[in-house]
């Protein structure tokens, strides 16, 4: 669009442009059809914006005030204390507490029933340890054994 | 919430430059209003909302056209304006700012609602709705809602290409039919610099409009 007509355009789409302003504008876009054909389609999008115009005055229902609030206190996010003051929170923390407290005691019973004849002394772990079979004549399944372990650990 | 902290940006050139004075919004009545809202005074919202309430009302009403919705969309409106009204810096008008959020909040309403089935429902209440069925012919119904809802559509879709800033522009100008003189007022910009941006937010329209008879589903809104 050429200058002559930017220059004036609002006032030209508006209809306040001075009798000279508007001649000379309307003078150019007699001869140049680029900037007709774009005033032509500015002047019917800007009648085409009118269809958002409001018809009507609308009538606001009493109590909106108080329904903006009622939306305003939803939407506020509560503060991080306000967990603690809530019974529902009290509440669940000492449920909380409770199955932990069941389940260490729990572990604390079944650990014990395992050790049913009492802590082994030194004499119970020298018999265990006796009781491993040694065989010095053949150290061939020994180092078999050591190897799967090995194999088996790097794996 | 953050575009709108920044409301209709104005650059340091153009304070200077040549137009009317700007307007200190913040010593006005309004102003102090404002400042007290922003305090967390509740009576001073409660002002504002009262003020402003039957012109959020219409501006929605005149882009979203389904009755029901309107007071829902209004509601969110005042919130947003209350949760971030510390925001507001008084480079425009107040109004010109709620008008912004007012814009925005149709806007999101649209794109939830996937508008154009919503719209042909238009006015009317469902008792009105079915009260039309059952009295007008059915091709003068749909004509004439089809004419005007088409043109809504169109409308909106054409807006939808714009920055939001040129949207609120243009709809100032053109749907509420304020001057260049009265927009440099509401908006805290001089009028060359207003002028500016209506020019490049009319080119854009032409564009998508061009674009739009070309290939419809492009300029889908
Ligand atoms: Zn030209």
């Amino acid at each position: 669009m050429h200058q002559v007509v930017v220059d004036g355009l609002e006032e030209f789409l508006a209809r306040t442009a001075s009798p000279e302003l508007r001649q000379q504008i309307e003078g150019h876009l007699k001869v140049c059809a680029t900037c007709r054909a774009e005033v032509s389609e500015m002047q019917g999008i800007a009648e085409m914006l009118t269809v958002l115009r409001p018809q009507s005055q609308w009538d606001v229902a009493p109590g909106f005030y108080s329904r903006v609030r009622n939306l305003i206190e939803e939407q506020t996010p509560a503060p991080l204390w306000a967990a603690f003051l809530d019974p529902a929170f009290f509440r669940r923390t000492a449920f909380a507490c409770l199955m932990i407290l069941a389940l260490l005691g729990g572990f604390v019973i079944s650990s014990d029933t395992d050790y049913g004849y009492g802590v082994p002394g030194p004499e119970t772990m020298i018999a265990i340890e006796q009781n491993t079979p040694f065989q010095p004549d053949n150290p061939v399944p020994d180092q078999e054994m050591m190897l799967v372990t090995l194999t088996s650990y790097t794996q | 919430m953050g575009t709108l902290t920044g409301v209709l940006p104005l650059p340091a050139f153009e304070s200077k430059a040549a137009g009317r004075t700007r307007v200190d919004y913040q010593n006005t009545p309004e102003g102090a209003i404002v400042k007290r809202a922003q305090a967390g005074d509740e009576v001073a919202f409660q002002m504002i909302v009262e003020r402003y309430q039957a012109k959020v009302f219409s501006i929605i009403h005149g882009i979203v056209r389904h009755r029901n919705d309107v007071e829902d969309i209004a509601q969110q409106v005042f919130a947003k304006v209350y949760f971030s009204i510390r925001n507001f810096d008084f480079r425009s008008s107040l109004i010109t700012w709620i008008y912004k959020i007012t814009v925005n909040e149709c806007y999101d309403y649209l794109r939830k609602k996937k508008v154009r089935k919503l719209v042909y429902e238009s006015d009317l209440s469902e008792d009105e709705v079915r009260r039309v069925e059952n009295t007008e012919p059915a091709g003068e119904r749909n004509t004439r809602v089809d004419n005007n809802l088409a043109r809504r559509d169109y409308v909106l879709k054409l807006l939808a290409k714009l920055s939001e800033e040129e949207r609120l522009l243009m709809m100032l100008k053109e749907v509420e039919g304020h001057s260049v003189e009265e927009l440099a007022g509401m908006t805290g910009m001089n009028e060359n610099t207003i002028k500016v941006k209506l020019f490049r937010a009319r080119q854009r329209l032409v564009k998508a409009a061009q674009r739009l008879e070309r290939a419809p589903g492009l300029v889908a809104g």
